[in-house]
């Protein structure tokens, strides 16, 4: 066989040898390759050459416009943020020798707790860090907002509109534009500065970015960036079992049976919007199981996946067909979560697919491109690891674990590129699987949790102090690629504390007559929809907020602007403050914040009119997260979610490690960015609330790796 | 392979009988067009779809990136270095499917180059004809014998220095016509076309050998060893018009079967 091949071969490059000019052209197949290859090929050497004659006019400009440079202190400032670290169980783990890397940058810079916003959320703290300014400033007060007129909650982010104007073909209504994106958080992010100044940034998955805004650098979107259908993230669970929950939060759950070994079902993506009575669409597949074997092969849109139990596949493409040739590219992960006595197949939910993203979600465009090219597909939601897979018991812990960790280190990959490609300049990262695994595992920290009843507590009791482990590992690679004349910042947005009671506002403020339920009503339908507005004072919406129904503010207010509304206020303040737990004797609620005194700026009016600290062990019930009334006001969180940080932001700091030594032991995460700006030479905008953390009365020097020092006045070096 | 010639050019006579009536630039493209999208399959199974995809998104990357970081003079020189790098594996990549490709193709593009290569006569036409000889020494005597219809123009010229004796003739009237060349006693013949330029015809006969076979299908080859090496009639080269373009139909056929191949890439997902 292999002579007869290589006689074909030698025979067919005779014949091409001996074929004339017009029998020189070998069809479109060796068309495309040399098309392609010598494309390339010219590509290359032109943009080679273009460079070279264009580079002395671009250094000229970059020169002109890098003043900024001229001033900085620093060639590179890294910025690594991990969501959610505790600076007690960093101490903790520090002082245990764990975390060597962090111990050692704490030994030649700075470690210090750093004040986090009030509420202690990572939309709002992550604002107020790239905003340098406090929330009033930046506009975002939680991850969810009212929306005056309905109270129906909204995203405080960002807001995707529909297209304005159509075009009807028959069953279709062809958009005619794009859908507005806008993003709802306010303030300039401090790279926008730096890039004014010629300084190049690489901004990786910070909060609130999305969509992105242009600017010198690159970025890439990270919470709050939607799924595909457009939610905060909603995952699959297809099984063929009867039992259990029929609904789930954060998910959907599809009952499928087995004909003989095979099932036949649909994965739902995004709506069609180009159809007139728009329905969603979806991908039919296969599931052939191999019981004996304890082998699943999922047959999906011409691939073929093949999973043992408990296996999670690689990112796969899902294309929607919307019509006209229109289709919009998603992709998800499937895992099997058990074959007997039921089959259980969990699909994450459908991320944007990043080669070919269906909304804006890096900066330029062709960053999540280009991505997407150089590690394959990516998480791409914002909540990218699926925290309510686990909460909804769909998945278990350790494949949650080994989900948050794929993601992660893509994540990891992302930095470790920009750390060799930006010289000069700003790099930020922020991880998030600090803020998941946590929120996740917290309940193995804390004995007699009850999250813990009836679940494991053996297993992975040591996931939070090998997550903090991780991450130390990555501080000690990042500070490898560390040079002289190069500052370091690890910092987290808040900490965390054991999540073990919720409180139900709601059903307070009813019990005590300032909210009032429709007649008939129980106050069990979702998003407050059973309160009598027209009788209602005050509600609670999000995770710290409490707001009135003020007249003329809320559509169906009743509380007078004045001295009505001040004398509510004085008297929920007075009630709610050291709000005892009826079942326990323990303080509920530590601190109550008034906007008005909390915040100055021009967005005061859309934040809670009273933000709500809760003390350590309490947080918001999740009854009251989804605006259901019941007569419950304290209850155990039995949940997975046995951590969290919505509590007095005074007991939820987050972290401060620096290579540089700093001016204060109480910086705040609104000094990060003045502080960047410093170190670049870039005198922070008047509007920033947060200070320098160089400036101060004390003699400004810092430590920087290498044991450089540096001084703040003359910016000279000295060993 | 005379046999196999005869039954591939009926295969392809029947693949143009629809577009015998008219103008020669349908049966091209039409040719174009299948020739495109059969290929475009042979590309798929016979080429590493995967490696290529990895290699092409590479490339890709790495042209987003020095766009990305266009600031800095070391990372763009870099990357070029590591795209000729890729393109290099690129290339090595296609290099077998391409070979595996040509085999199909030559026998394409030879047919073509017979059905749109040359225009046959027109009636009232001239054109050349010449006869070379084999082998060395002095050029022997030969006579040419045209049928009715065609008339020969001009006496016969020698030219010693190419063994060759041309001749100019004149068709008259559309058909096909044998020319009859007498060398010492032994008769050849070579088919004369005129009129309708949709048809196959060949311009050239040479010697029975693999590489007449191939390359001058259409007409029995000259018997191997006789004093005559080839008879050629030089008719007029066709030429296909697009407005003020003017060109050879092999441009016409890359083109086109490119842009067939090329649009079609993504509805058959191949890289």
């Amino acid at each position: 066989m292999r002579r007869v091949l290589a006689t074909g071969l030698v025979l067919t490059a005779v014949l091409a040898a001996a074929c004339t000019d017009a029998q020189a052209y070998v069809g479109p197949g060796a068309g495309f390759a040399f098309l392609t290859s010598f494309a390339v090929l010219f590509l290359t050497i032109f943009v080679a050459i273009g460079t070279i004659l264009i580079w002395p006019i671009r250094f000229l400009f970059l020169r002109a416009k890098r003043r900024g440079m001229k001033e900085a202190m620093v060639d590179r400032v890294v910025v690594i943020g991990f969501d959610g670290m505790d600076p007690a169980l960093t101490r903790r783990f520090m002082d245990a020798g764990k975390l060597p890397n962090l111990a050692k940058l704490a030994e030649e810079g700075t470690f210090c707790p750093l004040k986090t916003t009030s509420p202690s959320i990572s939309p709002a703290a992550w604002s107020s860090f790239l905003t340098g300014s406090h929330p009033a400033k930046h506009n975002v007060f939680d991850f969810l907002t009212p929306d005056r007129r309905t109270y129906f909650p909204v995203l405080s982010s960002a807001d995707i509109g529909a297209v304005s104007r159509t075009f009807s073909l028959g069953k279709y209504a062809i958009p005619l534009g794009k859908p507005k994106i806008r993003l709802l958080r306010r303030g300039v992010p401090f790279w926008k500065h730096l890039g004014d100044r010629g300084i190049f940034s690489s901004i990786i998955r910070v909060p609130i970015t999305f969509p992105p805004e242009k600017f010198r650098g690159v970025l890439v979107s990270g919470l709050c960036v939607p799924d595909l259908k457009g939610t905060q993230g909603t995952f699959t669970y297809y099984t063929t079992s009867t039992n259990g929950n029929k609904e789930h939060t954060g998910g959907v759950r599809i009952p499928v049976k087995f004909e003989g070994d095979t099932i036949h079902a649909e994965i739902e993506g995004p709506v069609n919007s180009m159809l007139r009575e728009p329905v969603p669409m979806t991908i039919p597949f296969t599931v052939v199981v191999d019981r004996p074997g304890k082998r699943a092969r999922v047959e999906i849109a011409g691939q073929t996946i093949e999973l043992g139990e408990r296996e999670y596949s690689p990112w796969i493409s899902l294309e929607f067909s919307a019509g006209f040739g229109i289709t919009v590219r998603g992709i998800a992960r499937f895992y099997v979560t058990r074959m007997e006595p039921d089959f259980g197949l969990y699909v994450t939910p459908i991320h944007i697919d990043p080669e070919k993203p269906a909304l804006p979600i890096s900066h330029p465009f062709v960053y999540a491109v280009y991505l997407s090219k150089l590690i394959g597909p990516y998480a791409t939601l914002g909540l990218a690891e699926d925290t309510w897979a686990l909460n909804e018991r769909v998945i278990d812990e350790g494949a949650f674990l080994q989900q948050a960790y794929s993601c992660h280190e893509e994540r990891e990959k992302m930095l470790f590129n920009e750390l060799e490609k930006v010289r000069k300049g700003l790099v930020v990262c922020v991880f998030d699987t600090t803020d998941r695994v946590q929120h996740m595992m917290f309940r193995y920290l804390v004995p007699g949790h009850p999250a813990n009843e009836g679940q494991d507590t053996e297993v992975h009791k040591n996931a939070i102090e090998d997550l903090y482990v991780r991450m130390d590992e990555v501080v000690g690679r990042v500070r490898e690629k560390m040079k002289e004349r190069e500052t370091l910042i690890v910092m987290s947005d808040h900490g965390f504390k054991a999540f073990r009671r919720g409180v139900n506002l709601n059903s307070w403020l009813v019990q005590n007559g300032y909210m009032v339920l429709k007649d008939g009503c129980t106050g069990a339908g979702e998003w407050l929809q059973d309160v009598d507005w027209s009788k209602t004072k005050a509600f609670a919406l999000g995770l710290g907020g409490l707001y009135f129904n003020v007249k003329g503010r809320e559509g169906q207010g009743i509380v007078q602007r004045g001295d009505e509304l001040e004398a509510l206020r004085t008297e929920l303040l007075e009630k709610l403050q050291g709000l005892k737990d009826s079942d326990t004797g323990d303080t509920a609620i530590r601190n109550v914040y008034v906007a008005t005194e909390l915040y100055k700026g021009p967005y005061v009016d859309n934040a809670p009119d009273l933000v709500i600290g809760y003390a350590d062990g309490y947080r918001v019930s999740w009854d009251c997260v989804t605006g259901i009334v019941n007569d419950v006001v304290f209850e155990d969180n039995r949940k997975a979610w046995s951590g969290d940080h919505c509590l007095d932001p005074e007991i939820v700091p987050g972290i401060f490690f620096s290579s540089l030594k700093i001016n204060t032991n109480q910086p705040a995460i609104i000094d990060v960015a003045p502080t960047v700006l410093d170190l670049f030479g870039v005198a922070p905008p008047p509007y920033m609330d947060g200070r320098s953390l160089l400036n101060g009365s004390q003699e400004q020097s810092g430590v920087r790796g290498k044991g450089q020092h540096v001084s703040r006045v003359t910016g000279e070096q000295s060993s | 392979m005379f046999a196999f010639n005869n039954a591939l050019a009926r295969m392809f006579d029947l693949f143009y009988t629809p577009f015998r009536s008219f103008h020669p630039v349908w049966g091209l493209l039409a040719m174009s067009a299948v020739t495109g999208l059969i290929l475009l399959f042979i590309w798929k199974y016979t080429t590493n779809q995967k490696q290529m995809k990895a290699v092409k998104d590479r490339i890709k990357m790495h042209f987003i990136e020095i766009r990305l970081y266009q600031d800095d003079m070391g990372i763009i020189w870099k990357t070029q270095a590591r795209i000729l790098k890729q393109n290099l594996r690129y290339i090595v990549l296609v290099l077998v499917p391409a070979l595996v490709i040509i085999v199909p193709v030559v026998f394409i593009l030879v047919d073509m180059d017979h059905r749109f290569g040359r225009e046959a006569l027109e009636p009232g036409e001239s054109a050349l004809v010449k006869v070379k000889f084999a082998g060395r020494g002095g050029l022997p005597e030969v006579t040419i014998r045209a049928p009715e219809g065609v008339v020969v123009e001009t006496p016969r010229l020698r030219i010693p220095v190419e063994r060759e004796v041309d001749w100019r003739i004149r068709a008259e009237r559309e058909g096909d016509f044998d020319l009859a060349f007498v060398v010492d006693g032994d008769t050849y013949t070579k088919r004369l076309t005129v009129g309708n330029s949709t048809r196959r015809f060949s311009f050239i006969k040479g010697q029975a050998t693999v590489e007449e076979a191939f390359f001058n299908p259409g007409e029995d080859p000259l018997p191997k060893g006789s004093l005559i090496e080839s008879i050629e009639i030089t008719y007029p080269e066709m030429r296909f018009r697009f407005e003020s373009w003017v060109g050879h139909w092999l441009t016409l056929f890359c083109v086109f079967s490119l842009a067939v191949g090329f649009g079609l890439k993504p509805v058959f997902n191949v890289e």
